[in-house]
């Protein structure tokens, strides 16, 4: 344990010197050992400013360092689900963006590892122009993880989920990345769903309720009386029973009898 | 009964499966159609590769860009049928409108004017901004050309942003864009709301250039062959109906639905009329957008071999002869020809051809059918002859490259 921390901070001591040298900022050099925080932000900047080619290495230096992840949704709820899902996994680095104005700017100064975007957002088209165009400035930007890794892109697209991911990142660390937030995606879509089902239950129950009360009072008939007059004639007709309720709580309101 | 899912993007010419689907033509033809509505080409890109719809109207030079693997891994995709010719309209802010002065009917005039305007605002550090709808998207090809051979150049005096069209009417109004080239019914929203002014349609750069096509991957083209072509039966059927004058107003308010491009019919119609006014003082302009008529549906090689020379001219593709086989290799006349074999549909003998050669209507030989073409110029007279396609590229001008 004590000789692998050893290691680390020798090599990063190492590296730290080289960036130095090949960053040429005069205030650095020579300057005792830099801070966490200083050597992330460092290390997303390079990325975002140098050739794939040139920034493998940058992994084996910054192994111990977190992965900057951007989530961009516009529901607030479902970037909260999943950003919630990868603190729980232990990321720490997560940035939500949620609004539509100024999205390629404020990505761009953040300089993301990984950036999760939902298939549904308008946006993408605009995203990809610009990493078009980061490429063609030398700042790699790959989308989705590798070729050699079709089947885990392809549940983030049944999941709704689209992924970009610097370029030159190992796959096992993104894997996990892209696996959690298709858990969570898929959740979300199931919750969604459930609420969309019990909302429906209670206003179609509701609605039950208030042509059983105009059946009870037009024909002085008691409950159990009404309940059973709105199923036969659901069953006589083919259809179900809030559809029969709702059909005679609309006439009711066109006709405009009083209540 | 075999169920296909088709992806499609809310734009006038996603009108072929539309109405291929909501005419009973593609059940005729034993197909189940399950339109899926989305709001950005990568989605429906994705969709695509990624198996969740078999079959997209999609952008022909994304079409290629997907099948050369210029963003990502490659993922060969076949185009057997294409879904128009044109559509799309050059619009300006009301402020470069002004600056422009008046305007005459000649669009290389008016494109000597943009690309003046365009120079002195990029020189007083104001460089318009004009938005198209995707990197790889006629769109952008078609104006690049234009101001390319007007005098400026596209990458350095002006900045191509890449705005999606629902949004282009607000993007106008916020003053956040100079001027768009998009399709319709977007453009026209944008007009009507008084914040944008037409001053080009693309017909008359490229009077049948090429714009949005049928494309599947190449997998599944393999593994379900007959029905691909009952596909592209189907949508050729649906070609009649939506240029036909009587079914206009039908179709219009078909599409208007909110499931479908959900814009008012009027802007519909009048895009579906292929006859465009683009401003009140001049003739409409004709032939706006062909969807069906002069063969236009079909897979001509040398339009995908035109496309890739402006990916390649403009540093989006790889500049080798190589290219030009590949992206020629997407288009498929042979399926077109292999589903309409004996359905009186008009099949080319050909399958490719001096693009902007023709001045005057011609008539073309064909294995059936009789069929005449109408005009296909550049706006500059240049032409593209797919058998000199590297010389073609050697030739444009240096500011145009």
């Amino acid at each position: 344990m004590n000789v692998g921390l050893t290691n680390t901070r020798k090599l990063n001591g190492f590296w730290l010197r080289r960036l130095r040298t090949r960053n040429h900022s005069p205030t650095h050099r020579g300057e005792p050992g830099r801070s966490r925080a200083e050597v992330i932000s460092w290390r997303a900047q390079f990325r975002w400013s140098c050739r794939p080619q040139d920034c493998s290495w940058l992994d084996a230096l910054t192994w111990e360092v977190p992965l900057k992840i951007a989530v961009v949704d516009e529901s607030p709820a479902r970037a909260a689900v999943i950003e919630e899902g990868l603190r729980d996994a232990g990321y720490s680095d997560i940035h939500l963006l949620l609004e539509r104005k100024a999205l390629v700017a404020r990505l761009h100064d953040l300089a993301p590892d990984v950036v999760l975007i939902n298939l549904e957002n308008p946006r993408r088209d605009v995203l990809e122009e610009s990493f078009a165009l980061s490429r063609a400035l030398s700042r790699p930007i790959a989308m989705f993880v590798d070729q050699s890794d079709e089947r885990s892109i392809s549940e983030a697209v049944d999941a709704g989920i689209s992924a970009y991911v610097v370029d030159g990142m190992r796959k096992e660390r993104i894997k996990p990345i892209l696996e959690l937030a298709v858990r969570r995606f898929n959740a979300f879509t199931r919750l969604q769903g459930e609420l969309h089902e019990a909302k429906s239950a209670l206003a179609e129950r509701k609605l039950i309720d208030r042509a059983k009360a105009l059946l009870m009072k037009k024909r002085g008939i008691d409950e159990p009386a009404a309940y059973a007059l709105l199923r036969k004639q659901a069953m006589d007709s083919g259809r179900r029973i809030g559809e029969v309720a709702d059909a005679l709580v609309t006439a009711q309101a066109l006709l405009g009898d009083d209540e | 009964m075999s169920l296909l899912r088709i992806g499609f993007l809310p734009l006038v010419d996603a009108v072929l499966p539309i109405v291929a689907h909501e005419y009973g033509l593609a059940e005729k033809q034993g197909l189940k159609l399950e339109l899926h509505r989305d709001t950005s080409w990568a989605t429906v890109r994705d969709r695509l590769i990624y198996g969740q719809t078999d079959a997209a109207h999609l952008l022909a030079p994304l079409a290629l860009a997907t099948s050369l693997g210029l963003d990502r891994p490659a993922v060969p995709l076949a185009a057997p049928f294409m879904l128009g010719l044109n559509g799309n309209t050059v619009n300006v802010s009301s402020r470069v409108a002004a600056l422009l002065g008046d305007l005459g009917g000649d669009v290389a005039e008016t494109g000597r004017t943009l690309a003046a305007l365009a120079k002195s605002e990029a020189a007083a550090g104001r460089k318009l901004r004009i938005a198209v709808v995707h990197r790889y998207s006629s769109h952008n090809y078609m104006l690049r050309y234009w101001l390319g051979a007007s005098g400026c150049n596209p990458d350095s005096d002006v900045d191509i942003v890449t705005v999606p069209p629902p949004f282009i009417a607000e993007a106008f109004a916020l003053g956040e864009i100079d001027g768009s080239c998009v399709g319709e019914p977007w453009n026209s929203v944008a007009a009507e709301r008084g914040d944008a002014v037409t001053i080009a349609a693309t017909s008359q750069l490229w009077n049948r250039g090429v714009e949005k096509l049928l494309a599947c991957r190449l997998q599944t083209l393999d593994e379900r062959r007959e029905e691909m072509i009952a596909l592209v039966r189907a949508l050729h059927a649906a070609g009649s109906i939506a240029e036909s004058r009587e079914h206009r107003d039908d179709v219009a308010e078909l599409l208007s639905r909110p499931e479908y491009v959900g814009q008012p019919a009027s802007l519909i119609a009048r895009a579906l009329s292929s006859s465009i006014a683009t401003r009140p003082d001049t003739p409409p302009v004709r032939d706006f957008l062909v969807l069906h008529r002069e063969a236009a549906n079909f897979p001509w090689r040398s339009q995908a071999m035109w496309l890739y020379s402006q990916m390649a001219r403009w540093g989006h593709a790889p500049l080798e002869a190589e290219g030009f086989v590949k992206a020629a290799a997407v288009f498929r006349p042979d399926i077109y020809r292999a589903a309409l074999a004996g359905t009186g549909a008009i099949l080319p003998n050909a399958s490719a051809k001096v693009e902007g050669a023709i001045a005057q209507p011609l008539g073309v030989g064909s294995a059936s059918g009789r069929l005449i073409m109408g005009p296909d110029r550049f706006f500059d007279g240049r032409l593209f002859d797919p058998d000199k396609a590297m010389e073609y590229l050697a030739e444009l001008s240096p500011t145009a490259r």
